[in-house]
């Protein structure tokens, strides 16, 4: 590492060394209506699917309703590998949700936790509305905190796997999720979701 | 430069392969489609493209700051650092990985890097077979080839040539019933990748990764996707490695903000891959191969420098009349199309590369969709002024310039010659004696009367 270090330190003696741009402007922020209005667009854009619930017990009714006979994994449940393998369903929180491009954005702690969104094949997320983020850069000023502090796993998600390798041609799924949905827990009108303190990690 | 020269053997070959001609042309247009697109929503592109310029240029100025700022922090999250002078170093190093884990299963992620330092060859003779798990470079790898495109490795196949090859390889059982439609068919065999590989995603001793961007304030490895097989191959093996040019790195998390949609727009012209992996250390043992093999060299000329700032989108050979026409393998090397003509001379420097930067009408499609702002043409025409004065061209090239300086050099011979060339075209075109330059293209006439004999006696310096 050191003689590479060298190498390239000697190749840039006497180099010009041009500044970091400054950062682009940033757009005031949306309504929280207007995010999610953004984000759910974006989202069924990229194939992926869109519900609501007032509170986590709603929440689990839907989830249920919509998949009856499947085995539906909960990330409170610290699953196992062959519990990911059986799955059909596989529930996970989502850290933000980047209104512009659909995306779910969430880090793990574990290898199995990592997996849960990607073994089974439906992947549902569930999110609140202050999660709700306008834009990419938004998204990694609040993910850099936890990067800067030490390891870290996160994941961007946009919508089920894909593929377009054989002549360009969209097929969706490819190796991960079929399905994709996010299943927003909505706040009260000017308040916090109702239900038990939100959980992490 | 001899009549059989590498690259325009294989061109002229690809030339004569109607179908390779079609499945490039539609994917490239294609992609091209949709990546307008995409760019046409956003107003502040020109600006983006602008700011990842200057980035791309920033970080590469101060590499020795920020490549080390990588390792550290890489480090500090648990990452083994390794640096490789070559492609030989680099591919020791992961396959001596792969022999001390016993690594039977080895999961490999789509990269252009371990394209580049031949990885699956160097596995190959230690005994290991990778599996490819990108769709495309699955194909490639089971026919045998290597990726003709940056992002799509097997754009030069058509379904109907993919289906017989699956069928052949035992991807697909003999007798299945397949549609005939060729989108319905492509459908088909895209899905059949993920039932013949699933269990074989699920197990595995080592994962191998390239890398889209190394972030140094926080050590991260970030890799793009669409199918989820990158995430299974840095989620299922205990022992992760990436091997990477150290061009990839980036000063920090924020900076994705701008490369990343840049990335996506021109490479897919998505709005957002379907997947981004953000690896600042494990879970599990996790490496990282620093690859120069020849980047120092190209950081150490200015103007070679500019080059490194390229993210490997692929836009420039989507856009190139060149590529679009003859295909990735034409190249010869596994980075085609504008960006691969200069690469390939400047990181591998073989003879025949050094004939690639003259493969190109320099129209400059390339400079201008490229995201990073890299006037690609303008090198191209740099490296073969490099190449001619390093005396790389043939005699024949030599003395036709030296001719046409001496003609073009005083007025009374370039009439003479101007003269002489309308006598003889006819002549020459119905022999033909130009049938080198006239097999594909149209001769253009000599004007009649000439430009000079249309100004007569109204004086020379017409302005």
């Amino acid at each position: 590492m050191d003689r590479l270090l060298r190498r390239v330190r000697d190749a840039l003696r006497g180099a010009a060394r041009p500044e970091r741009p400054g950062a682009p402007e940033r757009p005031p922020p949306p309504s929280r209506a207007a995010l999610r209005a953004a984000f759910r667009e974006a989202l069924e854009r990229a194939a992926g699917r869109w519900l609501t619930a007032r509170d986590e017990e709603e929440a689990r009714r839907r989830i249920e309703a919509e998949f009856p006979g499947e085995r539906i994994l909960w990330w409170e449940e610290d699953p196992g590998e062959r519990d990911l393998r059986e799955a059909g369903v596989g529930v996970d929180r989502a850290d933000l949700l980047v209104a512009e491009t659909g995306t779910v954005v969430r880090t793990h702690a574990t290898r199995e936790a990592a997996r849960l969104s990607l073994l089974p094949p439906v992947s549902v997320f569930l999110a609140r509305e202050e999660d709700l983020v306008p834009d990419l850069p938004e998204a990694l000023r609040r993910l850099a905190p936890r990067h800067r502090a030490g390891r870290a796993h996160t994941v961007l998600v946009t919508g089920p796997s894909r593929t377009a390798d054989i002549e360009k041609e969209l097929v969706i799924p490819a190796h991960g999720p079929r399905e994709l949905l996010v299943l927003l827990l909505e706040a009260p009108e000017g308040g916090r979701a109702p239900g038990e303190e939100r959980r992490r990690g | 430069m001899g009549r059989a020269s590498p690259f325009r053997r294989r061109a002229r070959r690809a030339l004569g392969n109607p179908v390779l001609a079609r499945n490039v042309l539609r994917a490239t247009d294609t992609s091209l489609a949709h990546r307008r697109e995409v760019v046409a929503e956003r107003p502040d592109w020109e600006d983006l493209r602008e700011r990842a310029a200057a980035l791309r240029r920033h970080t590469l100025a101060r590499l020795d700051r920020y490549l080390r700022e990588f390792a550290e922090n890489a480090r500090a999250r648990g990452v083994q650092v390794h640096a490789a002078r070559d492609a030989r170093a680099a591919a020791r190093l992961v396959s001596e990985l792969a022999r001390r884990k016993g690594a039977t299963r080895i999961l490999k992620a789509k990269s252009m890097a371990t394209e580049e330092i031949e990885l699956n060859a160097a596995l190959a003779r230690r005994g290991f077979r990778p599996l490819e798990t990108d769709l495309g470079e699955y194909i490639v790898q089971l026919a045998g080839e290597r990726p003709s495109h940056l992002t799509a490795p097997a754009l030069h196949r058509s379904a109907e040539e993919i289906r017989d090859l699956f069928l052949r390889e035992g991807v697909i059982r003999e007798g299945t019933a397949l549609p005939r439609d060729r989108r319905a068919l492509a459908r088909r065999l895209s899905l059949s990748a993920r039932e013949t590989l699933r269990s074989r995603l699920l197990e595995a001793d080592l994962g191998v990764t390239g890398a889209n961007f190394l972030v140094a304030e926080t050590g991260t490895v970030v890799l793009v996707e669409n199918e989820g097989n990158i995430r299974f191959t840095t989620t299922t093996p205990p022992v992760v490695v990436a091997v990477a040019g150290i061009d990839k790195v980036i000063p920090r998390l924020a900076d994705l903000g701008i490369l990343l949609p840049l990335l996506t727009r021109s490479a897919t012209g998505q709005r957002a891959a379907a997947g981004v992996s953000l690896l600042s250390g494990g879970p599990g043992e996790r490496h990282v191969v620093l690859l120069d093999n020849g980047r120092t060299r190209m950081l150490a000329d200015p103007e070679d420098r500019e080059i490194l700032a390229c993210i490997r989108c692929g836009a420039c050979l989507n856009t190139c009349p060149v590529y679009r026409s003859v295909g990735g393998h034409a190249y010869g090397w596994i980075y085609p199309g504008p960006i691969g003509a200069l690469l390939a001379p400047l990181l591998r420097g073989r003879g025949e590369d050094w004939e690639l930067p003259f493969a190109s009408t320099l129209c400059g499609a390339c400079a201008e969709i490229c995201p990073v702002k890299i006037p690609l043409h303008e090198h191209l025409l740099r490296l073969r002024a490099r190449a001619a004065r390093a005396g790389r061209r043939g005699i024949g090239e030599r003395i036709g310039f030296r001719a046409f300086r001496f003609l073009a050099g005083r007025e009374d011979r370039f009439r003479l010659a101007a003269r002489l060339a309308r006598r003889m075209e006819g002549p020459l075109l119905r022999l033909g004696l130009l049938a080198a330059w006239t097999a594909a293209r149209e001769a253009p006439r000599m004007a009649r009367p000439a430009f000079h004999e249309m100004r007569g006696d109204h004086g020379p310096a017409a302005s």
